[in-house]
């Protein structure tokens, strides 16, 4: 591995951490297998060579992706309980809420986003947290679910959809 | 009909923009800071291997696979670098006994877990050292995640928890 490659899986890394952290945590569900996955997946990328035709943002959340699928499937036969990407609500400043009623609703409403967000098929959900979270484009969502750009940019659409009727509906 | 289909359009741009929003106003769990330390390591000591590819080379991969195999005669067990399990019995004896307090604030003995289970051990490469000054020996430090049981001091309940446990191995260097 060169040292201009290095560099870049640095910066991959430094620029894309809570990304490449949340995808790893959304499948494993442990924070600690999580962050195994990560490592394990930079371990691997930093003795091999990045492929020049492929985007290296994409080569790095798809290496996270396929360790993290790997570590769950070695792990799948231990119970455990699936741990959430979002942390639980935490109340703003006060002077942000003046009246109580917009608390609980605000309250709600996050509860609402974050089950029906856990509660999508994976790859809808791989692609919001993908493209909201990371802020990664539908080409390298798709390059790193191995599915069409159009694809994920439809699934997408149709998942914030989802997402908008289940907040109409239970709010 | 064409403006009723414009506005329906732009409705449905408008209902994603808002969700879109929504998300990311939510707070995410955050990447641990021993995740930072663990991926800077590795880049250092890649940085520091410089442009040697001594993993990807034949010559590489049978020195590795003929240290493995000694290490493994010398510790009477197989040991095979990266992703393949080394066994369970190298890693669990390491920490039974201990005393520790777990998040949910038991606080107890680690005993061996009736599950038995360890998760996937890597094994990490830590370079040559000299024995006295002389014998070359390379060092590899394993990890792994096993399960374990805690019993609570107060009540004697027993808690599963998984913990890190790692072991160095030292190996004959390859070649030698």
């Amino acid at each position: 591995m060169n040292k201009a490659t290095d560099n870049v899986l640095d910066s991959i890394y430094a620029t894309h951490k809570q990304g490449l952290f949340s995808l790893a945590l959304s499948i494993s569900g442990c924070r600690s297998a999580a962050e195994d996955a990560i490592h394990h997946a930079f371990s691997k990328m930093l003795v091999a060579e990045l492929g020049t035709s492929d985007d290296p943002v994409a080569y790095v959340f798809r290496s996270v992706r396929n360790a993290s699928i790997d570590q769950q499937r070695k792990r799948s036969r231990t119970k455990r309980v699936h741990e959430s990407i979002f942390n639980g609500y935490a109340p703003p400043p006060k002077s942000q809420f003046e009246n109580p009623d917009a608390r609980v609703l605000t309250e709600e409403r996050d509860q609402i986003l974050r089950d029906a967000i856990s509660e999508l098929p994976e790859s809808p959900q791989h692609v919001v947290l993908l493209r909201t979270f990371s802020g990664l484009t539908f080409e390298q969502v798709g390059s790193i679910l191995g599915i069409p750009a159009k694809t994920a940019a439809t699934q997408y659409r149709r998942a914030l959809m989802k997402l908008k009727e289940r907040l109409e509906d239970q709010l | 009909m064409k403006d009723e289909n414009n506005f329906e359009a732009d409705s449905i741009e408008n209902d994603i923009a808002d969700v879109e929003h929504l998300l990311k106003s939510m707070s995410l769990k955050s990447a641990p800071e021993s995740l930072d330390r663990s991926i800077k390591r590795s880049v250092d000591r890649s940085a520091k291997r410089g442009g040697t590819k001594f993993m990807h080379s034949w010559a590489g991969l049978l020195s590795l696979a003929t240290a493995s195999m000694l290490a493994g005669l010398l510790l009477g067990r197989f040991v095979v670098p990266h992703g393949i399990p080394i066994s369970r019995s190298s890693v669990e004896s390491d920490r039974v006994g201990e005393s520790i307090a777990t998040r949910n604030s038991t606080k107890g003995q680690l005993v061996q877990s009736s599950e038995n289970d360890a998760d996937e051990t890597s094994l990490d490469d830590r370079g040559l050292f000299f024995v006295n000054g002389t014998i070359p020996v390379r060092k590899y430090v394993a990890h792994s995640k096993q399960q374990f049981e805690v019993v609570d001091s107060k009540l004697g309940t027993k808690t599963s928890v998984s913990i890190p446990v790692r072991k160095t191995i030292f190996a004959p260097a390859p070649g030698i």
